[in-house]
């Protein structure tokens, strides 16, 4: 503005300048004289209200207010014309069609070296996608916050049965050992003593552990007939969010006579969500990032849903390890998402699988048809 | 528990310690073992054994147990198997039964259990 106060741009026609400014803001702009009366209306305006400028131009600004917060904005534009800017205030404006629109509202006053402004500049930027975008992530949250617990238990379960297991085994082989290897008797009494308190602690935590996985277990009543195809549509519109200004394109390619499989929505909606946003991920920064999803019926009767994606990937050798829980290539991931995709779809009878695609990575999900 | 010296127990775990501990278990009790990390590894050493025993863990990646058991049977193998798994399922129990399986043991599974039921399938041939 100062540039434009001191000179640099008297060349140019001061009307032509206006005009090309206002026309090429992507917020909408519009300027009232002091009786709010519009006296321009520029064309992202109309986009964002749905009234062409000549149906507008003329009349008070308030016929962009909402009726039940007439009183409010009225207050706001008098307190803007005596001198007090506003800068990205939220509120809601009337589209033509009555809806309300949420804005990000900034407005100055225009002057003309009185005390009293000659009327007030607005721009209104159209924040319905960030509303948007910030219920989804609520959302997204909301599924995580809702089934972390129970897959978090039902991995923890499954990944301290294999130690218990062994410890088990073990024990018991050196109790058996020692018995046959005719150590002296306070050995045996000793070895033996140990090896039982040992064995009974395995035992005691394998209790422990069987409860947990009743607990989990018991969530299997969520399990209703789904159409697979939905939760997939629903689970990539949240795998999305905040990705909008980058490069990764998603194409679908699902199979609509795949029948409603009994499922627990949220818990397959956690996987697909979790190698999206590996997918996601691994993709960040490419120039043209792409995730394939695809759902089929197989010739054995199960539902396959393949993932893929066009990023770095992974080595063939490490495919089968990817399911080991702490495994990760990411250098602050845990390794404990995949597991948890593994354990959920196993409790459906299913299995996963990850294959090096190419170029990047391959999921595939197999899940049994009703 | 001697005496079975032409049969071998097959043990098909991905998990490492739960494998090795198996063949300590069994090796201890004077039973020949042979142990494999994966399906694919069993299925492409000893898939014509038809004597002995297997102990099958049911979820590995890849190829699942239950998936190479319906391989081997498919194949006319009827050789006994014993399938341990870290969770329990109604479905998958009732699949595995179909293949008729000789017992499906939760894990931490009772030694004195396994042993008594590998008695049992090597003794049956």
């Amino acid at each position: 503005m100062s540039e434009l106060a001191s000179g640099h741009f008297q060349s140019l026609p001061r009307s032509g300048l206006v005009t090309a400014l206002i026309g090429s803001s992507a917020d909408g702009v519009i300027v009232t004289d002091a009786a709010q009366a519009i006296l321009i209306f520029s064309p992202a305006c109309e986009r964002l209200f749905g009234y062409a400028s000549r149906d507008v131009v003329g009349n008070n600004i308030s016929m962009l207010f909402p009726p039940d917060r007439l009183k409010e904005e009225e207050t706001l534009v008098q307190r803007i014309l005596s001198g007090h800017n506003i800068a990205c205030v939220e509120t809601m404006w009337r589209h033509k069609d009555g809806s309300e629109i949420p804005i990000s509202l900034s407005a100055t006053s225009v002057r003309n070296g009185e005390s009293r402004a000659a009327g007030v500049l607005f721009t209104a930027r159209d924040i319905a996608a960030q509303t948007k975008e910030a219920r989804l992530e609520a959302g997204l949250a909301h599924v995580s916050r809702l089934s972390a617990m129970g897959e978090m238990s039902a991995a923890i379960a499954h990944e301290l049965n294999q130690p218990l297991t062994a410890v088990t085994n073990y024990v018991k082989a050196a109790q058996r050992f020692l018995s046959t290897d005719k150590p002296s008797p306070a050995q045996i009494r000793s070895a033996r003593d140990a090896v039982e308190k040992a064995a009974d602690q395995t035992i005691r935590a394998g209790t422990i552990i069987r409860y947990l996985r009743d607990f989990v277990e018991k969530r299997e009543s969520e399990k209703a007939a789904e159409n697979i195809n939905q939760a997939i549509r629903e689970a990539v519109a949240l795998g999305l969010v905040g990705t909008a200004h980058s490069n990764i394109k998603v194409k679908l390619d699902l199979e609509p006579r795949i029948p409603r499989l009994v499922i627990d929505k949220i818990q397959i909606q956690q996987v697909l969500l979790n190698l999206i946003r590996n997918a996601v991920e691994a993709m960040a920064g490419a120039e043209n990032g792409e995730i394939r999803i695809s759902s089929a019926i197989t010739g054995d009767r199960y539902a396959e849903i393949t993932i893929r994606d066009t990023g770095p990937g992974f080595l063939p050798e490490i495919a089968g390890k990817l399911f080991h829980a702490f495994a990760t290539t990411k250098r602050d991931g845990l390794g404990i998402g995949l597991k948890i995709c593994q354990s959920i779809i196993e409790a459906h009878g299913g299995s996963i699988k990850a294959s090096p695609g190419e170029p990047g990575a391959a999921f595939q999900i197999r899940l049994p048809l009703p | 528990m001697t005496g079975y010296s032409d049969s071998f127990v097959y043990v098909v775990d991905d998990n490492r310690a739960v494998r090795d501990s198996l063949v300590s278990l069994l090796t201890s009790n004077g039973i020949a073992v042979r142990s494999f990390a994966s399906a694919k590894d069993f299925l492409a050493r000893r898939a014509h054994v038809a004597q002995g025993c297997l102990i099958l863990d049911l979820f590995m990646p890849e190829l699942s147990g239950l998936e190479l058991l319906r391989l081997l049977r498919a194949r006319g193998n009827r050789i006994p198997v014993i399938a341990i798994s870290g969770r329990s399922d109604a479905v998958l129990d009732a699949a595995l039964k179909r293949e008729s399986v000789l017992a499906i043991l939760s894990k931490p599974f009772n030694d004195a259990e396994l042993l008594g039921l590998i008695d049992d399938a090597l003794r049956v041939r």
